[in-house]
């Protein structure tokens, strides 16, 4: 109970939530938890006037409270104003003040701690702040609204008439000068290959394109390759808006299935050829095979005779050593042809000495080395050093990368391919490096592509780096460029089988 | 139910999948609203095919999604230029979660289509209390509670509720208990 008023104070708050009770000297007695938070020091017994200023008083000068008209006073502490009035409590010897709070805005409340259930239900003043609240954020809101609106209108504007700009074929507007007017989303990554804004100029090929749409009145094609899509681009001329209109389409897939038919065309062609050289190999193995025995075996023979009888004849035994080892090499060769002529698809997988098929893929391709001065440098590995794989294929594989290795250190000062093998703990690794310097950085996108390939026709035969590396993937392994290397260097990773021995050594 | 909330769901969806994600729900939803205006209202039937699609989209279930926009719906008011009526609701999951019903009365003066939910506490002790929950939609059970972990957040003291009753099994409406 308030001991000034026959009323509970929680119930007289419910009733004004923001008075305050003064005696006859005017000192404060009793305030409400609503005031309080405006006006913190009101508590301490102090009087009205050290705490308030009337600021408006109809008729009687500042700081004269009269009974039941409208006063305003204001804190000094912070300026927070107050209307309302105050009325004399007759049966008590007490003043009242109660009134609300003079604020515009909702945040001068939030500022001083008056939060919403300080105002009686009843009170209007929280509706009327909200209010204007809802209606400023409408209008904030309609603002937005316009915006959008005028950037729309503005697009349609300079957009070509009645080409929705989310349509999601690129169509682009140039003038009859070469520059780009308009463009839509779709035609974003376009533009971005083109290197152009709105109201620059189209690259010189694409003038060149417009040119020949005004002269011949036709419309003309061209393809265009992004990042990873290709457009066809339809360019028209517009006689109502004297432009040209360049229309796109998306032709990524279409491509992607010309171009595996192409390959199993491909595919097929050199299945073909592969199994002419079989055939051709398997004959020349058949002629040279008998007589290569011979050799062999008699040169073998000649080495004991002279060894044991003839020990002074060192010339005899070199003559001989070499016999041995070139026909060693026809017979090297040979099997490799008649591998390499296996188009291998349907081999079986084999446990293979990983040196042998080294071996046998530069006993290949010697002469080509050879021939261009290259010098060559290999792992020696031990023939014990098995993989699981289909021999023809890993063969195939390193011919291509060694033939690419050739192609381009072929005109360079210093010439090396160096094959080097390590054995990793899960797999096994076959770099190609040769002296070039890398592969430059705008090839290396489709460097893998089933028929890339930067020679000239006619020259970039055998199987292209994108199906070697399908065979190699077949195999569970990679074939990538290691950008990092300084070198060009391509590395097979192929994964283990229980190999029995692993003592790598290098040998030039 | 008025185009603030489609606003605040097409915010939340937003944040999460983009614009072009948004575009494709609402699509899904076959609405064809590009933009809501938060002052006027809109059928129902629009928020419920928004946040069925947008679940659907999300991967999860519509409760969790409608949870999840739950929480986002105190930020997103609270950034939305009500920032002040928020900061006016109180300064705790408590008191807060006592002014819920003032605030949406209060709202309804300005926006008279409203059909708030009834959010009435009892039982409130210094860190707990008992929430009840009426409303006349259907499926809002985890809105609030995604709201209540919004407020947990919002004030940095993690909240807790636990469904004690619930309109599932009969009752006329959900009832919780709330630790903050
Ligand atoms: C400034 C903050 C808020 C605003 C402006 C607001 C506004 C609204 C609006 C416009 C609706 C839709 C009702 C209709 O259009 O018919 C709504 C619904 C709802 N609001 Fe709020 N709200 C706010 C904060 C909150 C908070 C903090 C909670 C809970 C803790 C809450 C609980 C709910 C619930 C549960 C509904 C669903 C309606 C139903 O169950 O029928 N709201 N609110």
């Amino acid at each position: 109970m308030i001991k000034t008023l026959n009323i509970e104070k929680s119930t007289l708050e419910k009733i004004t939530a923001f008075y305050f009770l003064f005696d006859s000297k005017q000192v404060i007695v009793e305030a409400s938890q609503a005031i309080k938070k405006a006006c913190p020091k009101i508590d301490s017994h102090q009087t009205v006037s050290n705490l308030f200023q009337i600021v408006v008083s109809e008729s009687m000068p500042d700081n004269v409270l009269i009974p039941e008209e409208m006063i305003i006073i204001k804190y000094k502490a912070n300026g927070f104003k107050f209307k309302g009035q105050v009325i004399l409590l007759p049966s008590e010897s007490y003043t009242i003040f109660v009134g609300s709070p003079v604020v515009e805005h909702l945040e001068e409340l939030t500022a001083k701690g008056i939060s919403l259930s300080d105002f009686c239900i009843h009170d209007t003043l929280f509706d009327y702040l909200m209010l204007v609240h809802t209606t400023e954020q409408a209008l904030i809101e309609s603002s937005h609204f316009e915006k959008e609106l005028t950037t729309k209108t503005e697009q349609e504007k300079y957009g070509p008439a009645g080409i929705p700009s989310e349509s999601p074929f690129p169509i682009l507007r140039i003038d009859f000068n070469g520059y780009l007017n308009y463009f839509n989303a779709a035609a974003m990554p376009i533009v971005y290959v083109w290197n152009c804004q709105k109201g620059s100029l189209v690259p010189p090929l694409e003038q060149e394109v417009i040119q020949t749409v005004l002269k011949t009145n036709e419309i003309q094609r061209q393809e265009i390759l992004s990042s990873n899509q290709i457009f066809l681009l339809e360019f028209v001329f517009n006689k109502k808006s004297q432009s040209i209109d360049v229309f796109g389409m998306d032709i990524t897939e279409k491509r992607a299935a010309e171009r595996l038919a192409l390959e199993q065309r491909m595919q097929l062609i050199s299945t073909n050829r592969l199994s002419e050289i079989g055939k051709m190999a398997a004959e020349i193995m058949h002629e040279i095979g008998t007589p290569l025995a011979i050799i062999t075996s008699y040169s073998n023979q000649i080495q004991e005779i002279v060894k044991e009888e003839l020990s002074n004849l060192p010339v005899i035994i070199d003559m001989a050593q070499s016999i041995e080892k070139s026909a060693l090499r026809i017979s090297s060769v040979m099997q490799g042809m008649r591998r390499l002529a296996r188009e291998g698809k349907k081999d079986p997988f084999i446990s293979t000495s990983l040196q042998l098929i080294i071996n046998e893929t530069i006993a290949l391709c010697r002469q080509k080395i050879k021939n261009h001065e290259i010098s060559l440098k290999t792992t020696v590995i031990s023939d014990q050093l098995l993989i699981e794989c289909r021999p023809s294929q890993i063969s195939q594989v390193l011919i291509n990368l060694i033939n690419n290795a050739c192609d381009a250190v072929e005109t360079l000062n210093m010439k090396w391919i160096e094959i080097d093998i390590k054995e990793k703990e899960e797999h096994i690794e076959i770099s190609v490096i040769d002296s070039g310097a890398g592969i430059p950085q705008s090839y290396r996108s489709n460097l893998f592509d089933q028929f890339f390939t930067t020679k000239e026709v006619g020259k970039g035969t055998g199987l292209g780096l994108g199906i070697s590396r399908t065979l190699i993937m077949e195999h569970g392994g990679t074939l990538t460029l290691d950008e990092t290397s300084l070198n060009t260097r391509f590395v097979i990773l192929l994964p283990k089988n229980k190999s029995k021995s692993s003592s790598i050594q290098v040998a030039a | 139910m008025y185009g603030l909330v489609n606003k605040g769901l097409q915010d939340f969806v937003t944040s999460k999948v983009g614009k072009e994600g948004w575009n494709k729900i609402r699509e899904k939803a076959e609405v064809s609203e590009q933009t809501f205006v938060s002052m006027l209202p809109y059928p129902d039937e629009i928020t419920y095919k928004l946040a069925i699609a947008a679940a659907e989209t999300l991967g999860v279930s519509l409760e969790a999604a409608l949870e999840g926009f739950g929480e986002y719906w105190i930020l997103f008011t609270a950034d939305e230029g009500y920032g002040d009526l928020v900061k006016m609701c109180g300064n705790n999951v408590g008191e807060f979660l006592s002014n819920m019903n003032n605030l949406h009365s209060r709202i309804r003066l300005t926006h008279p289509a409203l059909i708030p939910p009834k959010i009435i506490c009892t039982d409130q002790k210094e860190h707990s209390l008992i929430l009840h929950y009426y409303s006349n939609r259907p499926g809002l059970t985890s809105m609030m509670i995604g709201l209540v972990k919004g407020l947990g957040k919002r004030f940095e003291t993690p909240a807790t509720i636990r469904s004690i009753k619930s309109k599932k099994d009969g009752h006329d409406h959900d009832e919780f208990e709330v630790t903050y």
